[in-house]
């Protein structure tokens, strides 16, 4: 049986009708097309398909669509504005913080939040934060880097 | 993962007449943390879920001088662990509520969930045993009141019967002077713990009054270890005491292996974190 839900996705209502075994990755990958959010190990560890409901980091490979009906959703692809990455995305890139970039999106969603709630985070903070979600390739010193160098971009000191 | 139906009560009575008359193949859904994956692995194959995010009773958190703290089932774990009420009163609890898996699981994740599933090396289950937590359960029938300890039955088992829903976590008030700590042992921080130990005591003059002490990883389920409590109570926290319970808690544990460690490192472990916490209570004298 279907349920109708209505979500805001990055900025724009949508209706959908889903079975309530849709997870919310899948309702954004396979019916919006938004595929920044990854499928990695799809049961809650990795962070891959992280994205933020109303506001607060999430794994939405472990959230039913029809449980997140009336929320708002945001994926990576909605950081850039007028064709201007967010500076947690340029942190990344300047840093180097970004290998095969699998991780990336979920990455830099839960670093947003984190300089959100906290935009003085010390190194420790960083880490702890970002523990729910794995890169394998970088040894996370660069993305820590990057975290605290948008930190410090966006509360202007750059 | 097979489709089922799906109800989002907005009041108690309601979630409890879903649960109670689908005979036994109903689930409710807390923050869907520990649930969707089991879910997708069909371990779990409900025909029906409940959604219990639309109960406004079940989402609240409230302290009361002489009853203590009320935390509500459906209060996130990450709701707990930045309330400036729970730090100031409860610091250890925030923290060991702040250990569990990572900030996505815990935004979503509930506290009554993470007690429900009864995963093995779930932090809070030590920490609410310690501070001497009960837990307020509702059936169609009628409610009951469990320590902790006796809810969570074995691996991802408790003792709630069909239909039955736990509303609700009532913590006491910590005696004047009681000190509590929660120590994990875990490789990565989001593993669940090889051991968790909680510890409280309470002083009276310079003697061990009450304390309790809460150890996952233990036992098959979470465990309120006794003998060292005994072990304690009326002498001053001094290392040989704490070297005797220690010893007692090791001696008490029944540990399972795992993927993450053997019985017999757990049972290690037991000492050492035991000790350790009971250290670092006296040290925050």
């Amino acid at each position: 049986m279907k349920y109708p839900i209505s979500l805001t996705v990055n900025g724009e209502a949508m209706e959908f009708s889903v079975e309530p075994n849709l997870a919310l990755l899948d309702l954004l990958r396979d019916h919006v097309e938004l595929t920044g959010c990854r499928r990695g190990c799809d049961s809650g560890y990795c962070g891959a398909c992280t994205v933020l409901l109303d506001g607060k980091a999430v794994h939405s490979c472990s959230v039913p669509a029809v449980a997140a009906h009336g929320k708002d959703v945001l994926t990576v692809e909605a950081l850039v504005r007028d064709s201007r990455l967010h500076p947690v995305q340029e942190a990344f890139i300047e840093h180097g913080a970004i290998q095969c970039g699998y991780c990336t999106p979920g990455m830099i969603l839960s670093s947003v939040a984190l300089l959100g709630e906290n935009p003085d985070p010390s190194e420790a903070e960083v880490r702890s934060y970002l523990s729910g979600n794995l890169c394998r390739c970088t040894g996370y010193v660069r993305i820590v880097q990057a975290v605290l160098a948008a930190g410090e971009a966006m509360r202007g000191k750059i | 993962m097979d489709t089922f139906e799906y109800y989002r009560p907005g009041t108690l009575a309601e979630a409890l007449r879903l649960l109670q008359g689908s005979g036994g193949e109903a689930r409710s859904l807390a923050g869907g943390q520990s649930l969707m994956p089991l879910l997708k692995d069909g371990i779990l194959t409900p025909q029906v879920l409940v959604n219990l995010a639309g109960v406004p009773e079940l989402r609240q958190i409230h302290w009361e001088e002489r009853v203590g703290l009320s935390i509500g089932a459906m209060v996130t774990q990450r709701e707990i662990e930045t309330s400036p009420l729970v730090r100031e009163r409860y610091p250890a609890l925030a923290e060991a509520v702040s250990r569990v898996a990572s900030v996505p699981v815990r935004n979503l994740g509930t506290l009554g969930g993470n007690l429900c599933h009864g995963g093995p090396g779930a932090d809070p289950p030590a920490i609410l045993i310690a501070l001497g937590a009960t837990v307020r359960i509702a059936g169609f029938s009628g409610g009951r009141t469990l320590a902790v300890e006796d809810l969570i039955a074995g691996p991802y088992e408790t003792v709630l019967a069909e239909g039955e829903v736990l509303t609700a976590i009532q913590v006491p008030p910590m005696a004047p002077g009681a000190r509590a700590v929660y120590l994990k042992h875990s490789v990565r921080a989001i593993d669940p713990a090889i051991v968790g130990v909680a510890a409280l005591v309470a002083w009276q003059d310079r003697l061990v009054w009450e304390t309790r002490i809460g150890i996952v990883g233990a036992a098959s389920r979470p465990m309120r270890a006794r003998s060292p409590e005994d072990e304690l109570r009326g002498w001053p926290l001094d290392d040989a005491a704490i070297c005797r319970a220690a010893e007692a808690a090791a001696g008490e544990a029944d540990p399972l292996s795992d993927g993450y460690a053997s019985a017999g490192y757990r049972r290690k472990m037991v000492a050492v974190f035991v000790r350790r916490a009971l250290e670092q209570i006296r040290g925050a004298k």
